[in-house]
Protein backbone atom coordinates (compact mmCIF):
# COMPACT_ATOMS: atom_id res chain seq x y z
CA UNK A 1 0.00 0.00 0.00
CA UNK A 2 1.47 3.37 -1.04
CA UNK A 3 1.45 6.44 1.26
CA UNK A 4 -1.07 9.21 0.64
CA UNK A 5 0.85 11.95 -1.27
CA UNK A 6 -1.37 14.63 0.28
CA UNK A 7 -0.21 13.65 3.77
CA UNK A 8 3.38 13.66 2.55
CA UNK A 9 2.81 17.21 1.30
CA UNK A 10 1.94 18.38 4.83
CA UNK A 11 5.12 16.85 6.21
CA UNK A 12 7.14 18.36 3.38
CA UNK A 13 5.67 21.84 3.91
CA UNK A 14 6.17 21.60 7.68
CA UNK A 15 9.83 20.80 7.04
CA UNK A 16 10.22 23.74 4.69
CA UNK A 17 8.67 26.10 7.22
CA UNK A 18 10.93 24.77 9.95
CA UNK A 19 14.10 25.17 7.91
CA UNK A 20 13.44 28.59 6.38
CA UNK A 21 14.02 31.41 8.92
CA UNK A 22 11.64 33.80 7.16
CA UNK A 23 8.77 31.30 7.01
CA UNK A 24 9.46 30.19 10.56
CA UNK A 25 9.29 33.79 11.75
CA UNK A 26 6.02 34.36 9.87
CA UNK A 27 4.60 31.21 11.42
CA UNK A 28 5.72 32.24 14.91
CA UNK A 29 4.13 35.67 14.51
CA UNK A 30 0.84 34.10 13.39
CA UNK A 31 0.95 31.85 16.44
CA UNK A 32 2.08 34.26 19.14
CA UNK A 33 1.10 37.73 17.93
CA UNK A 34 -2.01 37.15 15.81
CA UNK A 35 -3.13 40.80 15.97
CA UNK A 36 0.18 42.28 14.88
CA UNK A 37 -1.31 44.05 11.85
CA UNK A 38 -4.34 45.41 13.69
CA UNK A 39 -4.58 48.76 15.34
CA UNK A 40 -7.21 49.76 17.90
CA UNK A 41 -8.19 52.62 15.59
CA UNK A 42 -9.20 50.06 12.96
CA UNK A 43 -11.65 48.40 15.31
CA UNK A 44 -15.27 49.45 15.10
CA UNK A 45 -17.32 50.10 18.21
CA UNK A 46 -19.63 47.25 17.34
CA UNK A 47 -16.77 44.78 17.17
CA UNK A 48 -16.72 42.32 20.00
CA UNK A 49 -15.17 43.43 23.26
CA UNK A 50 -12.45 40.80 23.21
CA UNK A 51 -11.07 41.98 19.86
CA UNK A 52 -10.89 45.55 21.09
CA UNK A 53 -9.43 44.45 24.41
CA UNK A 54 -6.66 42.51 22.67
CA UNK A 55 -5.73 45.37 20.35
CA UNK A 56 -5.79 47.83 23.25
CA UNK A 57 -3.76 45.64 25.60
CA UNK A 58 -1.26 44.87 22.85
CA UNK A 59 -0.47 48.58 22.66
CA UNK A 60 -1.02 49.77 26.24
CA UNK A 61 -0.34 46.66 28.36
CA UNK A 62 1.85 44.23 26.34
CA UNK A 63 2.24 41.86 29.30
CA UNK A 64 -1.54 41.53 29.69
CA UNK A 65 -1.79 40.89 25.94
CA UNK A 66 0.83 38.17 26.28
CA UNK A 67 -1.13 36.58 29.10
CA UNK A 68 -4.36 36.73 27.08
CA UNK A 69 -2.83 35.23 23.93
CA UNK A 70 -1.26 32.47 26.00
CA UNK A 71 -4.70 31.65 27.44
CA UNK A 72 -6.29 31.71 23.99
CA UNK A 73 -3.67 29.28 22.69
CA UNK A 74 -4.22 27.11 25.76
CA UNK A 75 -7.93 26.90 24.89
CA UNK A 76 -9.31 29.21 27.60
CA UNK A 77 -12.86 30.36 26.82
CA UNK A 78 -13.81 33.93 26.01
CA UNK A 79 -15.93 34.01 29.15
CA UNK A 80 -12.84 33.31 31.23
CA UNK A 81 -10.71 35.83 29.36
CA UNK A 82 -13.05 38.71 30.23
CA UNK A 83 -12.38 38.63 34.00
CA UNK A 84 -8.68 37.99 33.40
CA UNK A 85 -8.18 41.10 31.24
CA UNK A 86 -10.52 43.27 33.34
CA UNK A 87 -8.83 42.14 36.55
CA UNK A 88 -5.34 42.86 35.23
CA UNK A 89 -6.25 46.32 33.92
CA UNK A 90 -8.03 47.10 37.20
CA UNK A 91 -4.90 46.03 39.05
CA UNK A 92 -2.92 48.61 37.05
CA UNK A 93 -5.19 51.39 38.33
CA UNK A 94 -8.04 51.63 35.81
CA UNK A 95 -11.17 49.95 37.22
CA UNK A 96 -12.87 47.96 34.46
CA UNK A 97 -16.09 45.97 34.84
CA UNK A 98 -16.32 44.41 31.39
CA UNK A 99 -14.49 44.39 28.07
CA UNK A 100 -17.35 46.05 26.18
CA UNK A 101 -16.77 49.27 28.11
CA UNK A 102 -13.30 49.55 26.57
CA UNK A 103 -14.80 50.50 23.20
CA UNK A 104 -15.49 54.07 24.23
CA UNK A 105 -12.05 54.87 25.63
CA UNK A 106 -10.85 54.75 29.20
CA UNK A 107 -13.89 54.55 31.51
CA UNK A 108 -13.75 57.10 34.31
CA UNK A 109 -15.99 57.34 37.35
CA UNK A 110 -17.79 60.61 37.98
CA UNK A 111 -18.02 61.30 41.71
CA UNK A 112 -19.04 64.95 41.36
CA UNK A 113 -21.58 66.34 43.83
CA UNK A 114 -24.96 67.40 42.44
CA UNK A 115 -26.05 69.93 45.02
CA UNK A 116 -29.24 70.82 43.11
CA UNK A 117 -30.42 67.21 43.01
CA UNK A 118 -32.50 66.03 46.02
CA UNK A 119 -31.35 62.44 45.37
CA UNK A 120 -27.80 63.48 46.14
CA UNK A 121 -28.77 64.18 49.76
CA UNK A 122 -30.55 60.85 50.06
CA UNK A 123 -27.35 59.12 48.95
CA UNK A 124 -25.13 61.34 51.12
CA UNK A 125 -27.12 62.29 54.23
CA UNK A 126 -23.88 62.99 56.09
CA UNK A 127 -23.29 66.20 54.10
CA UNK A 128 -26.62 67.81 55.04
CA UNK A 129 -25.47 69.41 58.36
CA UNK A 130 -22.30 70.69 56.69
CA UNK A 131 -24.13 72.26 53.74
CA UNK A 132 -26.73 73.74 56.07
CA UNK A 133 -23.94 76.04 57.30
CA UNK A 134 -23.87 77.48 53.76
CA UNK A 135 -27.62 78.02 53.59
CA UNK A 136 -28.41 74.89 51.59
CA UNK A 137 -31.52 73.06 52.77
CA UNK A 138 -32.52 70.04 50.66
CA UNK A 139 -35.81 69.69 52.60
CA UNK A 140 -37.07 73.05 51.39
CA UNK A 141 -37.75 72.03 47.76
CA UNK A 142 -39.03 68.76 46.42
CA UNK A 143 -37.60 68.68 42.89
CA UNK A 144 -34.62 71.04 42.82
CA UNK A 145 -32.53 72.18 45.72
CA UNK A 146 -31.76 75.87 45.63
CA UNK A 147 -28.04 76.55 45.95
CA UNK A 148 -27.27 80.28 46.26
CA UNK A 149 -24.21 81.61 44.47
CA UNK A 150 -22.96 82.84 47.83
CA UNK A 151 -22.76 79.24 49.00
CA UNK A 152 -20.28 78.47 46.23
CA UNK A 153 -18.30 81.63 46.95
CA UNK A 154 -18.08 80.88 50.65
CA UNK A 155 -17.50 77.16 50.06
CA UNK A 156 -14.55 77.79 47.75
CA UNK A 157 -13.09 80.31 50.16
CA UNK A 158 -13.31 78.00 53.18
CA UNK A 159 -11.97 75.05 51.20
CA UNK A 160 -9.00 77.09 49.95
CA UNK A 161 -8.21 78.16 53.49
CA UNK A 162 -8.52 74.66 54.94
CA UNK A 163 -6.32 73.06 52.29
CA UNK A 164 -3.47 75.31 53.43
CA UNK A 165 -3.68 74.11 57.03
CA UNK A 166 -0.93 71.93 58.52
CA UNK A 167 -3.50 69.91 60.48
CA UNK A 168 -4.52 66.83 58.52
CA UNK A 169 -8.11 66.77 59.79
CA UNK A 170 -8.76 70.31 58.63
CA UNK A 171 -7.20 69.58 55.24
CA UNK A 172 -9.52 66.59 54.94
CA UNK A 173 -12.49 68.86 55.65
CA UNK A 174 -11.07 71.16 52.97
CA UNK A 175 -11.15 68.29 50.48
CA UNK A 176 -14.73 67.52 51.52
CA UNK A 177 -15.72 71.09 50.67
CA UNK A 178 -13.68 70.97 47.44
CA UNK A 179 -15.67 67.90 46.44
CA UNK A 180 -19.02 69.44 47.38
CA UNK A 181 -18.27 72.67 45.50
CA UNK A 182 -16.47 70.97 42.59
CA UNK A 183 -13.21 72.84 43.05
CA UNK A 184 -10.70 70.03 43.56
CA UNK A 185 -9.30 70.41 40.00
CA UNK A 186 -9.67 66.66 39.54
CA UNK A 187 -12.28 65.77 36.88
CA UNK A 188 -13.25 62.47 38.49
CA UNK A 189 -13.98 64.26 41.77
CA UNK A 190 -15.56 67.41 40.34
CA UNK A 191 -17.71 66.16 37.45
CA UNK A 192 -21.04 64.41 37.71
CA UNK A 193 -21.95 61.66 35.26
CA UNK A 194 -23.70 63.96 32.75
CA UNK A 195 -20.85 66.46 32.67
CA UNK A 196 -18.30 63.67 32.30
CA UNK A 197 -20.29 62.26 29.37
CA UNK A 198 -19.93 65.53 27.50
CA UNK A 199 -16.14 65.33 27.55
CA UNK A 200 -14.39 63.20 24.90
CA UNK A 201 -13.06 60.14 26.73
CA UNK A 202 -9.37 59.48 27.12
CA UNK A 203 -8.02 57.09 24.50
CA UNK A 204 -6.04 53.95 25.28
CA UNK A 205 -2.82 55.54 24.02
CA UNK A 206 0.09 55.05 26.37
CA UNK A 207 0.15 58.72 27.45
CA UNK A 208 -3.59 58.81 28.12
CA UNK A 209 -3.37 55.56 30.09
CA UNK A 210 -0.61 57.00 32.28
CA UNK A 211 -2.65 60.19 32.78
CA UNK A 212 -5.81 58.22 33.63
CA UNK A 213 -3.97 56.11 36.21
CA UNK A 214 -2.61 59.28 37.84
CA UNK A 215 -6.03 60.96 37.72
CA UNK A 216 -7.82 57.97 39.27
CA UNK A 217 -5.17 57.50 41.95
CA UNK A 218 -5.40 61.17 42.90
CA UNK A 219 -9.22 61.01 42.92
CA UNK A 220 -9.13 57.96 45.18
CA UNK A 221 -6.88 59.82 47.58
CA UNK A 222 -9.11 62.89 47.56
CA UNK A 223 -12.29 60.87 48.08
CA UNK A 224 -10.65 59.01 50.97
CA UNK A 225 -9.84 62.40 52.52
CA UNK A 226 -13.41 63.56 51.83
CA UNK A 227 -14.78 60.56 53.68
CA UNK A 228 -12.35 60.99 56.58
CA UNK A 229 -13.07 64.72 56.81
CA UNK A 230 -16.84 64.25 56.91
CA UNK A 231 -16.53 61.50 59.50
CA UNK A 232 -14.25 63.66 61.66
CA UNK A 233 -16.68 66.58 61.53
CA UNK A 234 -19.55 64.26 62.50
CA UNK A 235 -17.71 62.96 65.54
CA UNK A 236 -15.98 66.16 66.60
CA UNK A 237 -18.54 68.78 67.66
CA UNK A 238 -15.81 71.27 68.55
CA UNK A 239 -14.48 71.15 65.02
CA UNK A 240 -17.95 71.51 63.54
CA UNK A 241 -18.59 74.54 65.77
CA UNK A 242 -15.32 76.13 64.67
CA UNK A 243 -16.17 75.55 61.03
CA UNK A 244 -19.63 77.02 61.56
CA UNK A 245 -18.06 80.09 63.17
CA UNK A 246 -15.69 80.68 60.25
CA UNK A 247 -18.44 80.13 57.65
CA UNK A 248 -20.58 82.71 59.50
CA UNK A 249 -17.67 85.15 59.43
CA UNK A 250 -17.30 84.76 55.70
CA UNK A 251 -21.00 85.31 55.08
CA UNK A 252 -20.97 88.38 57.34
CA UNK A 253 -18.02 89.78 55.43
CA UNK A 254 -19.72 89.08 52.10
CA UNK A 255 -23.02 90.69 53.09
CA UNK A 256 -22.11 94.38 52.75
CA UNK A 257 -20.25 93.66 49.50
CA UNK A 258 -23.31 92.27 47.79
CA UNK A 259 -24.01 94.04 44.55
CA UNK A 260 -21.27 96.59 45.08
CA UNK A 261 -18.22 97.17 42.99
CA UNK A 262 -14.82 97.32 44.60
CA UNK A 263 -11.98 95.16 45.82
CA UNK A 264 -12.61 91.67 47.09
CA UNK A 265 -12.92 91.56 50.85
CA UNK A 266 -10.11 89.93 52.82
CA UNK A 267 -10.70 87.67 55.79
CA UNK A 268 -8.23 85.99 58.08
CA UNK A 269 -9.63 82.63 59.16
CA UNK A 270 -8.21 80.75 62.11
CA UNK A 271 -8.32 76.99 62.50
CA UNK A 272 -7.45 75.40 65.81
CA UNK A 273 -6.41 71.75 65.71
CA UNK A 274 -9.00 69.70 67.53
CA UNK A 275 -8.89 66.16 68.88
CA UNK A 276 -5.65 64.36 68.13
CA UNK A 277 -4.10 67.48 66.59
CA UNK A 278 -1.00 69.30 67.77
CA UNK A 279 -2.28 70.42 71.14
CA UNK A 280 -4.77 73.04 70.18
CA UNK A 281 -2.50 75.83 69.00
CA UNK A 282 -4.31 78.33 66.82
CA UNK A 283 -3.14 78.30 63.22
CA UNK A 284 -4.07 81.23 61.08
CA UNK A 285 -4.53 81.13 57.40
CA UNK A 286 -1.02 81.91 56.10
CA UNK A 287 -2.35 84.71 53.97
CA UNK A 288 -5.38 86.89 53.96
CA UNK A 289 -8.22 85.08 52.31
CA UNK A 290 -9.74 86.58 49.21
CA UNK A 291 -13.44 86.05 48.89
CA UNK A 292 -14.23 86.41 45.25
CA UNK A 293 -17.77 87.37 44.44
CA UNK A 294 -17.45 86.04 40.92
CA UNK A 295 -16.40 82.55 41.98
CA UNK A 296 -19.06 79.92 41.42
CA UNK B 1 40.53 58.53 -1.90
CA UNK B 2 39.15 55.23 -3.25
CA UNK B 3 35.50 55.32 -4.25
CA UNK B 4 33.77 51.97 -3.97
CA UNK B 5 31.18 51.17 -6.62
CA UNK B 6 28.10 49.52 -5.13
CA UNK B 7 25.32 47.76 -6.92
CA UNK B 8 21.93 46.73 -5.58
CA UNK B 9 23.20 43.16 -5.63
CA UNK B 10 26.09 44.16 -3.38
CA UNK B 11 23.62 45.70 -1.00
CA UNK B 12 21.43 42.60 -1.04
CA UNK B 13 24.38 40.30 -0.41
CA UNK B 14 25.50 42.50 2.44
CA UNK B 15 22.10 42.21 4.08
CA UNK B 16 22.00 38.45 3.49
CA UNK B 17 25.22 37.99 5.43
CA UNK B 18 23.41 39.08 8.58
CA UNK B 19 22.65 36.06 10.77
CA UNK B 20 18.98 34.98 10.74
CA UNK B 21 16.87 36.34 13.58
CA UNK B 22 16.20 33.78 16.28
CA UNK B 23 13.28 34.43 18.59
CA UNK B 24 12.05 32.16 21.37
CA UNK B 25 8.81 31.56 19.51
CA UNK B 26 10.70 30.34 16.45
CA UNK B 27 12.73 27.94 18.57
CA UNK B 28 9.56 26.62 20.19
CA UNK B 29 7.99 26.06 16.78
CA UNK B 30 11.06 24.28 15.49
CA UNK B 31 11.43 22.04 18.52
CA UNK B 32 7.85 21.44 19.64
CA UNK B 33 5.74 21.54 16.49
CA UNK B 34 3.32 18.60 16.61
CA UNK B 35 3.20 16.14 13.74
CA UNK B 36 -0.54 16.59 13.34
CA UNK B 37 -1.09 20.29 13.98
CA UNK B 38 0.08 23.79 13.32
CA UNK B 39 1.08 25.05 16.73
CA UNK B 40 2.76 23.39 19.72
CA UNK B 41 0.66 22.73 22.81
CA UNK B 42 1.45 22.01 26.43
CA UNK B 43 4.14 24.66 26.72
CA UNK B 44 4.48 26.14 30.23
CA UNK B 45 2.62 29.42 30.72
CA UNK B 46 5.72 31.39 31.70
CA UNK B 47 7.60 30.22 28.59
CA UNK B 48 4.68 31.16 26.36
CA UNK B 49 4.30 34.60 27.93
CA UNK B 50 8.02 35.20 27.51
CA UNK B 51 7.90 34.20 23.83
CA UNK B 52 4.79 36.29 23.16
CA UNK B 53 6.28 39.34 24.89
CA UNK B 54 9.45 39.03 22.84
CA UNK B 55 7.73 38.55 19.50
CA UNK B 56 5.22 41.37 20.16
CA UNK B 57 8.10 43.74 20.87
CA UNK B 58 9.77 42.53 17.67
CA UNK B 59 6.70 43.02 15.46
CA UNK B 60 6.19 46.49 16.92
CA UNK B 61 9.80 47.41 16.15
CA UNK B 62 9.40 46.02 12.65
CA UNK B 63 6.16 47.96 12.13
CA UNK B 64 7.75 51.21 13.26
CA UNK B 65 10.78 50.57 11.08
CA UNK B 66 8.49 49.94 8.09
CA UNK B 67 6.69 53.22 8.72
CA UNK B 68 9.98 55.06 9.06
CA UNK B 69 11.32 53.61 5.82
CA UNK B 70 8.10 54.45 4.01
CA UNK B 71 8.57 58.08 4.99
CA UNK B 72 12.32 58.24 4.54
CA UNK B 73 13.57 61.44 2.96
CA UNK B 74 16.02 61.01 0.04
CA UNK B 75 19.65 60.74 1.16
CA UNK B 76 22.27 61.94 -1.32
CA UNK B 77 25.10 59.36 -1.53
CA UNK B 78 28.09 61.53 -2.27
CA UNK B 79 30.82 58.97 -1.64
CA UNK B 80 29.07 55.64 -2.31
CA UNK B 81 27.66 55.62 -5.84
CA UNK B 82 25.08 52.92 -6.46
CA UNK B 83 25.11 52.54 -10.23
CA UNK B 84 21.47 51.49 -10.68
CA UNK B 85 20.24 54.70 -9.08
CA UNK B 86 22.71 57.12 -10.64
CA UNK B 87 21.29 60.19 -12.27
Amino acid sequence: MTANPLLDTYTFLAGVVRDDPFLLLANAVAWLDPLWTLDADDMELEDDGLGIALTVTRRAFPDIYAGAVERIRAGVSKAALDPFICGEITRRGIPLDNLESMSYGIPLDAAGALLEDPDFYRQHPDVVPLLALFGIDPEREMYTVEVPDAAYTAGHAVADSLLKQPDEHWRQVGWALSWLYSSSQNSVVDLDYDSMSEIPPLSWDTEDVAFAIELIEEANGIMADVSAGLKWLQHTPAAFAQLAHNVRRIFQKMKPMKGKAGDDPRIRLEWTPVGDGDGGATVADPEFLHVRRDAA
Amino acid sequence: MTRALWTVEDLRECLLTLPPLELKGMALLRERRPADGFFPTGIPRATMVEAITEITAYTERARRMGEALANLAPIPLLNQPVLEYGL
